[in-house]
């Protein structure tokens, strides 16, 4: 089993058929919430070398370990800042509906009560807007399972998992690399 | 070693014919999630998204858990299985007193294991009846035909992985990287290799924009393409004689007929430039080793076998078969149907592809059944539907088979499951089937028993039981066994290792798939398989062919293809989409895979759309001349001007097909109907 | 029981304060257009939720109840016109990631197409 420092996920996107098993078996891997959306081929996040979403955010809730690029549950305050700094949009969100507590409600002004809620007084619900990304598939990896899920599943071998120093010599790589930061954001460190 | 370890058991997925594997993890008798088997030969452990949707599947709410009956008046109740399996048995004997055996009918299924195959076929003939069927005869069945007679055997002749080894790769009617995804990885291996490829189809689709070339033709002219390519091999010089000589007979026919094609009319019918027939003839005739893959684009036509046989001529003619890399690819559909043909589930022939008006062979199988001898001249599928109306056929059982949505032409199927005396269907959902069935009885599916599957390599696994049936659901095989006890055919209702050493017995090329060898085995064995010490045969015909003296034939069609050239406008083309599965029985109840395609839509070309005031999203009237069905159009230069396209996996689409079979091997010209299109005003 | 007040001089319209806030008193109500953060109440005293939350400190407590709403015009994306964040947001991130706010104006969807177009592209 490759340890966790050494790999990183490679996209090929010409090998893509579009068929969403990655979205799929990432999803399930995620508690039901996929960390891939596919636009003509997979998008998740790049565990970038100077990753943008650490330098905006406050709380430290993201941190490098190993290489991967992770998301602290318990940090998250879920604003969403980190979404629009990513330059690939590869932070996803997923919306909850969680259930207000009926001793939890505290005392409201009515007026306000009957515009916003329709004539009801307590709401019984809040949807809360939770923010994810790809974990590398830290708990398989944990489990001592070589690839992460997307990388398994993927029908057409367009997600590859690789040796970081094998694919750092691939040509393609490199030249995908170098045109996408280039196309995107003009930042360097961003990395495919 | 496929024991179970910590709750994990290896599965074959229950989708496609690929036979992929995967781990089922199950935890306290459910299944709760999957793993990736990265050993397996069929695609190194990647599983498409049908594949993924496992667990949702095996969980899925509407399951069917008890035997229900229906009323007259249209109520249904439940009720025992004793008073399922003897309400059936009774009214099954008291129908062949009344009428003769004759008068019954059996659907098969490519869904359930080769074992339940076997026992349900052997129970139909033993009863009586010739007419068994399945769904092969709306896919495959020229295959089975057509590449029978050149070849010796209808199925593929290398395994999919053998794909990365061709330089160049003929793609012509199919669509794998949405119906057999994982192929998509291997062509893509050889294309990396430097292959190169080539698509057929009047679509444009995922698989298409892989090849380095597209011929984008116009419906019903794949017979004359492939005339017209087989000439220009001929005219360049480029087939090879050597092998022609040694290996095949019946070319001098074939050449005097390709020698009258005009390349430059057929390519004007044919809808592509000259230049694109060229290059195909040169590339696919002189690569050191090329493939030919194939699927509905070719079967589902109204010469469907002559366009199969086409194939076989091209792969003979530049002795491109037999070896690794050069082959002919039908891929069949169902994670089961190679098996469920292989079993003799099919009207013309026993198990083992005996047929069934050969009167020594099949007698021979009787024997082996302890009877004198067996029916024959059976109806198939598409005839069975007709042989009800004409009022020949009074009891219909369906196993694992969807005729109402899968047959072309609904109503007429629906008219002749109404005016059955009895019809049981035996299945894991009420599908619109079963919605007309007086007696429905509750399957286990794949993962709730064991047997082995057939995928389309001709590579026979064993999938093992992973957890329980709900409630009183029951394997087929049970069900099946138990019946043909309560009809007097059998003493003790068989286990499915039992039925695979009858299958040993009875099918020459199964001699050596005993349970013993594929139950310890994750990548099974692939036939022919003659005796427990043979290894397999991966790659067909490397040193003769399966006809009687060795030799492959040609097959000249004397059909003037030229009548099969489409009616565009409007030609009505149907077909799949990646996340579903055929009748949409199964898919369309998973949201995990109804999210990406929950409707269906009609696929019209922009110009077409425009001049009949068509908007993107409109509603649209569809009419043949079977039916008229509303949809949505979808407008998008992914079809021809003058085609449109509908994916089958929703009740209304073959509402509007027509019959239209094949002659040889009476499969439905799915591909191609006569269509008009109206804009539904509000 | 106790009030909060957002200062919106300082509030960057992100929605930590709603995500953290258990009782469903402060909402987030979102259109094309707008986001509106909704503050429809009086706390329990003990409460810090979405004070400890706020990137910017903008939530102050000790007023009195009174009902409040923020209201922040969602900047547009350049490619496509759908609506990504607002404003204070992207400025927010421009100046912590020193990046120029015109390259932050593409909603997530465009960005992940992008991604891929790119290299299809060639």
């Amino acid at each position: 089993m490759q340890s966790m420092a050494s790999w990183k996920i490679f996209i090929n996107p010409e090998r893509c058929i579009g068929c969403h098993a990655c979205e799929m078996a990432c999803e399930q891997t995620h508690g039901g919430a996929s960390n891939i959306k596919v636009q003509c081929a997979p998008v998740f996040c790049r565990h970038c070398e100077v990753p943008p979403c650490i330098t905006v955010c406050y709380r430290n809730a993201i941190e490098m370990r190993n290489g991967k690029i992770l998301l602290i549950k318990d940090l998250c305050t879920n604003c969403g800042i980190c979404i629009f700094a990513c330059p690939f949009g590869a932070i996803m969100t997923t919306t909850i509906t969680r259930r207000i507590e009926p001793k939890e409600k505290a005392h409201r002004d009515v007026p306000l009560l009957s515009r916003l809620f329709g004539g009801k007084i307590f709401p019984k619900e809040r949807q809360i807007v939770l923010v994810h990304k790809c974990d590398g598939c830290v708990e398989r990896a944990e489990a001592g399972v070589a690839r992460p899920a997307c990388a398994a599943t993927c029908p057409s071998g367009a997600i590859e998992c690789k040796d970081i120093a094998q694919a750092s010599s691939s040509k393609r790589i490199r030249t995908y690399e170098v045109h996408l930061v280039t196309h995107l954001t003009h930042r360097e460190g961003t990395s495919l | 070693m496929m024991e179970k370890k910590n709750n994990k058991v290896s599965v074959i997925c229950p989708y496609c014919g690929a036979g992929c594997r995967f781990e089922l993890i199950v935890e306290n008798g459910k299944a709760i999630g999957i793993d990736y088997e990265p050993d397996h030969p069929v695609a190194l452990g990647a599983l498409c998204p049908k594949g993924n949707s496992a667990v949702e599947l095996l969980n899925h709410p509407e399951r069917l858990t008890f035997p229900i009956m229906r009323e007259r008046n249209g109520k249904t109740r439940r009720i025992t299985w004793d008073e399922a399996l003897q309400f059936v048995a009774n009214k099954l004997r008291q129908i062949r007193e009344d009428f003769g055996p004759d008068a019954v009918g059996f659907l098969a299924s490519a869904k359930v294991s080769n074992e339940e195959n076997y026992l349900f076929q052997k129970l139909a003939r033993l009863f009586g009846s010739p007419h068994v069927d399945h769904c092969a005869r709306l896919c495959h069945s020229p295959s089975i035909v057509a590449l029978s007679r050149a070849l010796g055997s209808g199925a593929m002749t290398n395994p999919i992985s053998d794909l990365e080894n061709s330089r160049c790769i003929l793609i012509i009617g199919s669509n794998f990287s949405e119906n057999h995804p994982i192929v998509s990885r291997w062509v893509l291996n050889a294309k990396d290799r430097g292959a190169f490829i080539i698509a057929v189809d009047p679509r444009k689709t995922p698989t298409t924009e892989i090849a380095h070339i597209h011929l984008m033709i116009r419906p019903g002219t794949d017979g004359i393409l492939l005339n017209a390519i087989m000439a220009q091999i001929l005219r360049e010089g480029l087939a090879n004689y050597d092998f022609i000589a040694s290996r095949t007979e019946g070319f001098e026919h074939l050449k005097d007929k390709l020698r009258q094609i005009d390349i430059i009319k057929a390519a004007k019918q044919v809808g592509v430039p000259v230049g694109d027939i060229v290059i195909t003839a040169r590339k696919y005739a002189t690569s050191p080793s090329s493939a030919i893959v194939y699927c509905m684009g070719i079967t589902q036509h109204r010469y469907g076998t002559d366009y199969a046989a086409s194939c076989a001529n091209m792969a003979l003619l530049c002795g491109h078969i037999g070896r690794s890399g050069a082959g002919i690819f039908p891929l069949r559909g169902q994670n089961n149907v190679q098996g469920a043909s292989d079993m003799g589930a099919l009207a013309e022939f026993l198990p083992g592809y005996v047929r069934t008006d050969d009167v020594e062979k099949r007698q021979n199988v009787a024997k082996l059944w302890g009877c004198d001898d067996l029916p024959s001249g059976g109806l198939s599928v598409t005839e069975i539907i007709g042989a009800i109306l004409d009022g020949k056929i009074k009891a219909l059982f369906v196993m694992g088979e969807n005729p109402i949505v899968s047959d072309p032409c609904s109503a007429e199927t629906e008219k002749a499951l109404s005016m059955l005396d009895l019809l049981v269907v035996q299945d894991i959902f009420m599908t619109e089937t079963a919605n007309f069935a007086h007696v429905v009885l509750p399957a286990a599916m794949w993962a709730e028993k064991s047997g082995s599957y057939t995928n389309t390599e001709r590579r026979v696994q064993w999938s093992p039981k992973a957890l329980n049936p709900p409630n009183e659901a029951k394997s087929d095989l049970w069900i099946i066994g138990n019946l043909g006890k309560l009809l007097g055919l059998w003493e003790i209702p068989p286990q499915p290792e039992d039925i695979l050493r009858e299958i040993n017995l009875a099918i020459p090329f199964y001699g050596g798939i005993t349970p013993e060898r594929i139950a310890t085995s994750k990548e099974g064995l692939i036939w022919p398989c003659l005796d427990e010490n043979h290894p397999g045969t991966s790659i067909l015909y490397s040193e003769k062919f399966h006809r009687e003296n060795g030799r492959a034939t040609f097959v000249t069609s004397e059909v003037d293809f030229e009548a099969s050239i489409s009616h565009e406008p409007f030609s009505l083309i149907t077909g799949r989409v990646a996340v579903h599965y055929n009748s949409g029985s199964i898919t369309r109840k998973l949201p995990s895979l109804l999210r990406y395609t929950p409707n269906l839509e009609l696929t019209i070309h922009p110009s077409d759309a425009s001049e009949l005031g068509i908007k993107d999203g409109s509603t649209v009237l569809v009419k043949t001349a079977k039916g008229t069905v509303e949809t949505v159009a979808k407008v998008s230069s992914s079809v021809r001007q003058g085609s449109v396209f509908m994916p089958f996996h929703f009740p209304e689409t073959n509402r509007l097909t027509p019959k239209d079979l094949d002659p040889i091997a009476r499969i439905p010209s799915f591909k191609d109907a006569k269509c008009r299109l109206l804009r539904k005003d509000k | 029981m106790k009030g909060i007040l957002i200062r919106k001089d300082l509030c960057i319209g992100c929605r930590a304060c709603a995500s953290a806030c258990e009782h469903g008193i402060i909402q987030i109500e979102e259109t094309k257009e707008f986001r509106k953060i909704i503050v429809s109440g009086s706390c329990p005293d003990e409460c810090k939720n979405c004070k400890d939350v706020c990137p910017t400190e903008a939530i102050i407590g000790e007023k009195p109840t009174s009902p409040q709403e923020v209201l922040f015009r969602l900047t547009l994306c350049r490619r496509c016109g759908m609506p990504t964040a607002p404003e204070p947001m992207l400025n927010f991130i421009s100046r912590r990631m020193n990046q120029p706010l015109f390259e932050l104006d593409l909603c997530i969807t465009c960005r992940q197409q992008l991604m891929w177009e790119a290299i299809r592209e060639r």
